[in-house]
């Protein structure tokens, strides 16, 4: 996926609720990149050049870890708000 | 059939990239990219190039594009930032380390050398001399003590000098601290320690006396900061 099918994609699979900006996503991207999460492939077409980006090894692996802590997080912050009733 | 910007007007989104400073060329090209499919996707809805090119261009803030960019290098800057930042906690906890240690190294004296129970019959500073009958500087405390009361180093030390005035101290040690400080204690009867001996805080040196030039019995006790007397009673502890 390239930049701009990246923000399109998280618009249509939040119903358009998220909207990533340019300035959060490429600065983000082009730091995965740098640390080795994601790997790019430049195709050129006239004077454009796109950048497609793709998870690695690590990446993949960063990102079920990052999942992992992200649910569990969720799952604290419910019961933190959302605390069982006591019968 | 989906739009595709022609050559030209690829060319004119580009200028428009450069006239905001966006510089960096690896986000030069993928925002040239962005910029077109944005344009692109409005021009299927029917909006045309000139339109579409317009509301784009409104869409990012003045320096948005320059900000996006400095961020971006920021972001990939950071790891370097980051070990300036941990060579930064090293040499100030190597500072600290070393200061510390050299506060321990310093040992000013901290107690009196009778322990708690004290009195202070002559204090520090101008007095008329009880035996040479003039105003005279005080340069130590006297304090009041029965001949064979212990005498206690009050820092820890190494005994640095002993002698015997019968003209003025009488039998008196001398006891180097650190480089700032040294202890003198005089009008001894007895001498229990040797130069060049290590002596701790509390530790018994002597016993006093009445052995120099004395009217009653007593313990003369100085201390000497970088080489002048001052006054010992600040040292006597809380």
């Amino acid at each position: 996926m390239y930049g701009y099918e990246i923000s399109q994609h998280v618009k249509s699979l939040s119903e358009g609720k998220l909207i990533l900006t340019e300035g959060a996503l490429y600065p983000t991207l082009h730091k995965l990149e740098s640390e080795g999460l994601v790997q790019t492939e430049k195709v050129f077409f006239g004077k454009r050049a796109r950048k497609y980006y793709s998870l690695t090894t690590a990446g993949n692996k960063a990102v079920s870890n990052k999942l992992e802590e992200f649910q569990e997080f969720v799952l604290a912050m419910q019961l933190i708000l959302f605390p069982k009733q006591a019968h | 059939m989906s739009a595709e910007l022609n050559h030209q007007q690829v060319s004119f989104i580009e200028s428009f990239i450069e006239t905001k400073g966006l510089e960096y060329e690896p986000l030069q090209e993928e925002i040239l990219d962005h910029i077109c499919c944005m344009i692109e996707t409005q021009m299927n809805q029917g909006v045309t190039f000139h339109q579409a090119s317009k509301q784009v261009f409104d869409h990012f803030r003045k320096d948005e594009l320059k900000e996006l960019q400095d961020q971006t290098i920021q972001l990939l800057n950071q790891k370097k930032w980051t070990m300036k930042k941990i060579t930064l906690l090293v040499f100030g906890l190597m500072l600290t380390v070393v200061t510390i240690t050299w506060a321990i190294n310093l040992d000013p004296p901290k107690v009196s050398p009778l322990g708690e129970n004290y009195k202070i019959t002559s204090g520090y500073g101008m007095r008329f001399h009880p035996i040479l009958k003039k105003k005279k500087r005080h340069v130590g405390v006297d304090l009041k003590a029965p001949i064979g009361t212990p005498v206690l180093s009050t820092a820890d030390g190494v005994i640095e000098k002993i002698e015997d005035s019968p003209n003025t101290y009488g039998k008196y040690i001398i006891i180097k601290h650190d480089d700032a400080y040294q202890t003198l204690y005089a009008q001894l009867s007895e001498i229990k320690v040797e130069v060049g001996q290590k002596v701790k805080v509390g530790e018994t040196i002597g016993l006093s006396g009445n052995s120099g030039m004395s009217t009653a019995p007593h313990l003369h006790y100085e201390v000497i900061k970088d080489g002048k007397r001052v006054d010992p009673e600040q040292y006597f502890g809380p």
